[in-house]
């Protein structure tokens, strides 16, 4: 579906040269929710970033499904970490924007853009522009708009970073929910190693720059899953237990 | 928010809150308050004027407020005033609108075609810097003396403020925004419009607003060079009379003119920038 090969990133700027990502290989498979993890700066949004093709690797190849990623890729949805409404567009025009791109009816924009607010829980907040809500009500809309119209694979970075401790559970559970019926592939990056374990299938542990995988895991817990329950689970504290010795390590030394 | 249910207790409360926050000290609306205090002001610099001439200063170089209130008076009542108001705001406006069509068309097409843009940017600098007052003896030998020589020079002045501001304009959208809408599926058109060319309207309107002030001055510059209609021919022609009241009545005007039409300017921008809090 999705592959990295041996794929190398330099960024140059009048700073200096600096290396992000060093010899990744890597491949998600259809229908899969992977989730990135390791310490600021290590390169995992550069990868998103390369996925939906903004980037090019510096060496090496990303392929999506079988095809070299040279432009623009559409098939994906990307939800950046930054916040990418466009601020003269109201939280329904925001969240119907790529609906709209895809030439569909008024009508049934209109139906799936409702129900994504409701879903998102900002009901009410329809007129609002960007500009006046918080921080977290628009990354609700950000997560909205992005699932609104059914990419094939979505990226996500950081999604709920700004997010409440509560909301952020309430929300990984919506997103399970809506992933358990779309089985769309996910690519989630993310600061939170219990968020990445209570997600995902597969955890990537990545180190400090220059960004290397460190470790890939298995999830094995079953499906569904409840987001909030399983963290009193034993195999839950076992794994993360597990790759939070190897993430450990990167943290350790980043601050000696 | 259901229009047809009792409303909630919430709900009474928020009206209650936005009433009671709304209706402050006074018992007038704000605006209007806001409105005499401004009427008071001017009234006292009326005053003022209308006091020290004659006292403090000979009428022959301020004039008065009253000669000159009574001079608009005879010239509206005698049909003067309404064929030069309204040759000056023709030209003006003409000018303006095709002036700013221009210029934002062409901005916004150089602003998302950077390489179009890095070719003639040295001719727009060029034609920018050249002053425009050097050229109207040219528009006069080529438009006549009429209207139209000074809506082209009123367009030559406001093409640039607008060309320059939309080029900047969408060239400082977010690339990340422009990122997300060409990932979730925008093609060149679609970019442009929704994206590039909303993103602009700020930018946009910060130039139709200083190419309004050039709009009136340069239309008024050209009726003073030549012709015989327009609110700079009356201020011309008066000052070669030596009658200030006449030439302060023609500034008046177009005070009250470029007021107006700036404020105008100013609603709508606020309308289409409504976004912004």
């Amino acid at each position: 579906m999705i592959e990295a090969r041996d794929v190398y990133k330099v960024f140059s700027s009048s700073g200096g040269d600096v290396l992000a990502l060093k010899g990744i290989n890597l491949s998600v498979r259809p229908s899969e929710f992977l989730a990135m993890i390791g310490p600021s700066g290590c390169g995992k949004s550069t990868l998103l970033n390369m996925i939906a093709g903004l980037t090019s690797p510096s060496r090496g190849s990303i392929l999506y499904g079988g095809q070299p990623v040279i432009d623009v890729n559409r098939a994906v949805g990307y939800m950046t970490q930054k916040d990418t409404l466009l601020p003269w567009r109201t939280v329904r025009d925001n969240i119907g924007i790529a609906l709209e791109l895809r030439g569909l009816a008024k009508p049934e924009r209109e139906r799936l853009v409702r129900e994504h607010i409701e879903l998102v829980g900002l009901t009410g907040f329809e007129r609002f522009f960007p500009g006046q809500l918080s921080g977290g009500m628009r990354k609700r809309v950000l997560v909205a708009r992005t699932l609104v119209y059914e990419p094939e694979t979505i990226l996500m970075d950081e999604p709920f970073g700004a997010v409440d401790a509560q909301l952020k559970l309430v929300l990984q559970a919506e997103l399970l929910r809506i992933w358990d019926k779309t089985k769309q592939t996910i690519v989630f990056v993310t600061h939170d190693l219990g968020e990445a374990i209570g997600l995902a299938d597969r955890v990537v542990v990545f180190s400090k720059r220059p960004g290397q995988i460190k470790l890939v895991k298995t999830v094995g817990l079953p499906r569904p899953r409840d987001v909030h329950r399983l963290r009193l689970s034993p195999q839950f504290a076992e794994i993360y237990e597990e790759l939070w010795e190897a993430l450990k390590g990167e943290f350790a030394e980043e601050r000696q | 928010m259901s229009r047809f249910a009792q409303p909630s207790e919430d709900e009474v409360l928020v009206r209650d809150l936005v009433r009671a926050s709304r209706r402050g000290l006074s018992v007038l609306p704000p605006w209007l308050v806001l409105a005499a205090k401004r009427c008071l002001a001017l009234v006292l610099l009326l005053g003022a004027w209308e006091l020290a001439s004659g006292r403090l200063i000979r009428p022959f170089w301020v004039s008065r407020p009253s000669d000159i209130l009574a001079r608009l008076l005879e010239w509206a009542l005698r049909g003067d005033l309404w064929i030069h108001l309204r040759a000056t705001l023709l030209e003006m406006s003409v000018g303006f609108v095709l002036g700013t069509a221009l210029g934002l068309g062409l901005g916004l097409l150089l602003g998302a075609w950077p390489l179009a843009e890095r070719i003639v940017n040295p001719i727009n600098v060029a034609f920018n810097a050249l002053p425009k007052i050097a050229m109207t003896p040219v528009f006069i030998l080529a438009f006549g003396i009429g209207l139209t020589s000074k809506i082209v020079l009123v367009v030559s002045v406001v093409v640039f403020f607008v060309l320059f501001n939309s080029i900047t304009g969408v060239r400082q959208v977010d690339p990340d925004l422009i990122a997300s809408v060409r990932i979730m599926g925008a093609g060149r058109l679609a970019l442009f419009r929704k994206v590039l060319a909303p993103g602009a309207v700020a930018y946009v309107f910060a130039g139709m607003k200083i190419a309004l002030r050039y709009a009136l001055a340069y239309a008024v510059v050209g009726e003073i060079m030549a012709g015989n209609r327009g609110i700079g021919f009356l201020v011309e022609s008066s000052a070669g009379n030596l009658d200030t009241t006449g030439v302060f009545a023609g500034v008046s005007l177009l005070m009250v003119c470029g007021l107006l039409l700036y404020e105008a300017v100013v609603r709508v921008e606020a309308f289409m920038l409504r976004w912004r809090v």
